[in-house]
């Protein structure tokens, strides 16, 4: 046990030198077929290799582009997320021009850095992004801001509803999102 | 501030999905074969579907699952029925690593006259038999290359399938490795099984090149160990070739071990028919220290079948 061990490990050591192993096995293949040493077929894997061999490499049925092309329409797959992506995306289309803090797309939740105007360098603000539903919906986002002054020296929250500024935000990620559903059709 | 009221941009971004690569592929076969041994008819049935399943992880490493639906009952691991993911292999840009319950230890390699698949179903046995019997069962297995050479290294944890990794009653291990050498391929092999206390190595080699428009194979297979019946030598030749699209093999090993020795004769002729099938005949034969003939077994048996690949 020890020895194989030990065998396995310093296989594993010289492995990561080698970089012709694909040639390798290719050149196997041809000499040995489904007789490859390397290959160590069960008996029943070697009847199915032999069956194939005898044919000519060649099968009755396309069985495995069949099967690919059944599950999927090309070799990528899509994860669900947990949000809706044209929300999503919506979001992150209208907070492109901001550097972002946090853009979690399985929360659906996106936070902007502090935003700071040259003009007024006493003020500061963020935009947090919240996505709350996997349905297109309107009430599937919701926006708000939140900024700050300097005073002393200190940032100190100015305490101001942004209701109407929040609410462009919302209605523009709506309206990328519908624009984004649509183009998808 | 009031760059923030005037957020207006509207360029499409990108899809918002992550992707990886996979893929699924489908095989299956099926074959019949008709066995004559001695005047005793029998037939075999057998084949499956075999699928495999793999992905890429992001870090470029290829993982494949294999599971299948087979009717064959002579295999572990593999016997006939619905099996689950059997084996997984992790596959390298240098090498692979598998962990199934289908491993196999690289026995066997210098007994290349060996030829027939179903023929030798109702074969008398040898009296001697150089090689090992344990060769497959749960276990773990590694590939990988150095330069123009391929390694591969076994080890089968449990030989009855049962799971058990530190405290199976059989169990083998081996490694092999094969490089060009001259005008043919070396490769060269040991393995060495545990039966429950039983102990045995073999060592096994093989050279195979082109001659003749075929191939010739010569292969040297030795045992050492507990069982007297396989303690001894194996030589071994094959040459196939072609012939009009059909492929004819012969191939001769003779044993000698604890005094006794068997030889083996096998002929083997297949043709394809287009459209993945073919139809097979094989002819073995075994002489010299051999159990008597039965109602069931001889030493001479032909098998004639069909097989297609799906």
């Amino acid at each position: 046990m020890f020895k194989i061990i030990s065998l396995f490990i310093t296989l594993i050591f010289i492995y990561s030198c080698s970089n012709n192993h694909q040639s390798n096995m290719a050149k196997l293949d041809q000499t040995f077929g489904c007789k490859d040493p390397h290959k160590n077929l069960s008996r029943s894997k070697m009847r199915a290799c032999m069956a194939k061999q005898r044919a000519g490499g060649k099968s009755m049925f396309d069985l495995n582009n069949d099967f690919n092309q059944l599950f999927r329409k090309d070799s990528t797959v899509i994860y669900q997320n947990s949000v809706n992506p044209y929300l999503w995306n919506a979001g992150l289309e209208v907070t492109k021009t901001y550097p972002l803090k946090i853009a979690d797309n399985q929360g659906g939740f996106i936070e902007t850095e502090w935003i700071r105007d040259s003009s007024d360098m006493n003020q500061r603000c963020l935009i947090k992004i919240q996505i709350t539903s996997q349905e297109l919906i309107t009430t599937g986002v919701k926006s708000s801001f939140l900024c700050e002054t300097k005073q002393g020296g200190e940032w100190i929250a100015d305490n101001v509803d942004y209701i109407k500024e929040e609410n462009q935000i919302t209605l523009k990620i709506l309206d990328i999102a519908g624009n984004l559903s649509q183009a998808s059709l | 501030m009031k760059k923030i009221k005037y957020l207006l941009s509207a360029i499409p971004a990108a899809l918002f999905a992550t992707s990886a690569h996979a893929d699924i592929s489908v095989s299956g076969s099926g074959t019949a074969a008709y066995t004559d041994a001695g005047g005793n008819a029998s037939s075999t049935m057998g084949g499956g579907v075999s699928f495999s399943m793999s992905t890429t992880t992001d870090a470029g490493v290829t993982i494949t699952g294999s599971s299948g639906i087979s009717n064959d009952s002579d295999s572990v691991g593999s016997s006939s029925g619905s099996t689950g993911i059997t084996a997984l292999t992790f596959a390298f840009s240098g090498g692979s690593i598998t962990v199934g319950q289908d491993v196999g230890t690289p026995d066997g390699v210098g007994k290349v006259g060996e030829l027939v698949a179903y023929a030798d179903d109702n074969q008398v046995a040898k009296t001697p038999v150089v090689g090992l019997t344990e060769d497959e069962g749960d276990g773990v297995s590694l590939t990988t290359s150095v330069g123009d050479m391929t390694i591969t290294a076994a080890y089968v944890y449990d030989g009855a399938g049962g799971g058990n990794v530190d405290g199976a009653a059989n169990t083998a291990s081996g490694a092999s490795l094969s490089m060009a050498i001259g005008a043919g391929t070396l490769t060269l092999a040991t393995a060495d099984e545990d039966r429950n206390g039983t102990n045995n190595t073999e060592f096994g080699a093989s050279y195979v090149l082109a001659a003749g428009g075929g191939t010739l194979s010569l292969g040297f297979t030795g045992t050492d160990g507990d069982t007297p019946s396989k303690e001894g030598e194996a030589v071994s030749a094959a040459y196939s070739t072609t012939l009009g699209g059909a492929t004819v093999a012969i191939g001769y090993t003779g044993h000698d071990a604890n005094n006794k020795t068997a030889n083996q004769t096998d002929v083997t002729f297949s043709s394809p028919l287009g459209g993945g099938a073919s139809i097979f005949a094989e002819y073995t034969n075994v002489s010299g220290d051999i159990a008597a003939s039965s109602s069931t077994k001889d030493a001479t048996v032909i098998a004639l079948g069909t097989s297609v690949s799906f």
